[in-house]
């Protein structure tokens, strides 16, 4: 892995590339809704250039731009605008078109969850985040990150019929 | 992992990219912030050197301080979907819980549905309970360090979530019984935050004051589900925004948005303000801050300063 400026700002169409399906998948795992994800992967970019901090290392920055993906979706959804609007084109939302059936079939069961569930799942499995880790970017406990995980595995065992979420 | 879940979880987010208009708004987004560089002949070159001869004199603060950081913003129409509409507050010191009005819980939305009147009823009464075990052990209108602020679950079992500040010890579990027993084992769940109340409180006056003073502070109110506060300013400039940045080191304790306020003379639909305190509770004046807000605070300091409580 190359290793990019440690400064936010700097080479930004590398960081754009290495990132960019991490930040957008959070997203829509997050929002459950493609166009949002857009749109906070947007102002998490956005905000990546405009906040001019020094990174300690590669992971910190990573941690970084988790965290705002999670801060900014939950501005998107928890903005009572938003609760209110229903927009035009709603009904026209493309799930994400996955290659595989198998793949839209997890990813369909994954977005079935619970958000509380969904998360902790989506950065473990897809991120490949520890505990500590997860419980960092979502500003919860170590032990409930664990719960949550447990609970969440138990769940999709329930409506997937493959081990697909294994400990 | 065994491999082929690896390979599968691998696979699917490759796949989860954003929309090429996505990408090509961003690039334009980025690209007005950032003029690109244009390689400068020597001539110019030369120029630029005498014109650092010349300055020389000059103080060199700029050049020997780097740039202070600079807080993040949210233009209105970047998140297009999302409003400025939230739970608003005043300047807080007369906040009707304080005077001894009975608080409402910060639902972050007034004009919801209401799905389940009686579970949000025994929401509303454990939240009543905790406000006033709050103010008689910590006086009015002050709340404890743990106390990271409460909400209505909507979405979920219509209870309510108080959440603790995340830097308590996980494996106490003293403060959620205490909660529990102070509202009489109402229907309550626990989340955790980054900030408490009070500290959101704090930086709510000072970011009031500081946005005042340099004529761009429009509003300001606590998400309280969110953990953060939303200020909305009428603009933006690189002084506001490092005042922020050092208000908010983290960048996110202050969702800053720039942009509209209402404007009954434009044919336009725009968001709406709503007059209520956090907790839902109207200000009780009867009058629509945001409506009699001016164009130019210095133009109309005194009315627009009683509204906010702000120092003459």
């Amino acid at each position: 892995m190359s290793t990019q400026p440690l400064r936010a700002g700097g080479e930004i169409e590398a960081i754009l590339n290495r990132y960019q399906t991490m930040v957008y998948g959070l997203a829509l795992a997050k929002t459950g809704s493609p166009s949002d994800a857009d749109d906070v992967f947007q102002e998490v970019f956005l905000a990546y250039c405009q906040c001019r901090k020094e990174f300690r290392s590669e992971e910190h920055r990573k941690a970084w731009l988790l965290r705002t993906t999670v801060n900014l979706c939950r501005r998107v959804t928890a903005s009572s605008w938003r609760r209110k609007t229903v927009p035009l084109d709603e009904g026209e939302e493309i799930p994400v078109p996955f290659q595989e059936p198998e793949e839209s079939r997890v990813w369909q069961a994954l977005s079935g969850l619970a958000e509380d569930y969904r998360l902790p799942l989506y950065l473990f499995y897809f991120q490949e985040l520890s505990t500590p880790e997860i419980a960092k970017v979502l500003s919860i406990r170590p032990g409930a990150v664990r719960m949550r995980l447990s609970r969440g595995r138990e769940q999709l065992r329930q409506v997937l019929k493959g081990a697909y979420f294994d400990e | 992992m065994n491999e082929h879940n690896r390979a599968l979880f691998d696979a699917m987010q490759r796949q989860l990219t954003p929309s090429p208009a996505a990408r090509a708004a961003l690039a334009r987004r980025l690209a007005q912030r950032t003029p690109p560089r244009r390689t400068r002949p020597l001539w110019a070159c030369a120029a630029a050197a005498c014109a650092v001869l010349a300055m020389a004199a000059v103080p060199l603060n700029g050049v020997l301080h780097p740039a202070p950081p600079l807080h993040s913003y949210v233009r209105d129409g970047g998140l297009s979907t999302a409003d400025t509409a939230g739970s608003w507050d005043m300047g807080g010191a007369d906040r009707p819980e304080s005077a001894g009005a009975g608080p409402s819980v910060n639902t972050g939305d007034q004009d919801a549905p209401v799905l389940d009147l009686p579970a949000q009823e025994e929401a509303l009464d454990a939240y009543q309970r905790l406000m006033a075990h709050f103010a008689a052990e910590y006086g009015a209108d002050n709340y404890p360090d743990w106390y990271g602020g409460a909400y209505l679950d909507n979405e979920g079992g219509q209870g309510l979530v108080v959440l603790l500040v995340e830097d308590q010890d996980p494996g106490d579990k003293t403060l959620e019984l205490q909660v529990l027993a102070w509202t009489d084992g109402g229907p309550i769940s626990f989340g955790s935050a980054k900030y408490s109340l009070s500290h959101l409180r704090d930086l709510q006056r000072q970011a009031v004051d500081s946005m005042w003073e340099l004529g761009l502070f429009a509003g300001c109110g606590i998400l309280e589900d969110a953990n953060c506060l939303e200020l909305t300013l009428t603009g933006v400039t690189d002084e506001a925004l490092a005042r922020l940045a050092a208000l908010d080191p983290e960048d996110d304790a202050i969702l800053v948005r720039v942009g509209r306020t209402a404007d009954l003379a434009a044919d336009t639909v725009q968001p709406v303000v709503q007059p209520a305190q956090p907790g839902g509770v109207p200000d009780g004046t009867g009058r629509d801050p945001i409506a009699i807000e001016p164009e130019n605070p210095a133009e109309d300091a005194s009315g627009a300063r009683a509204i906010y409580g702000l120092p003459e």
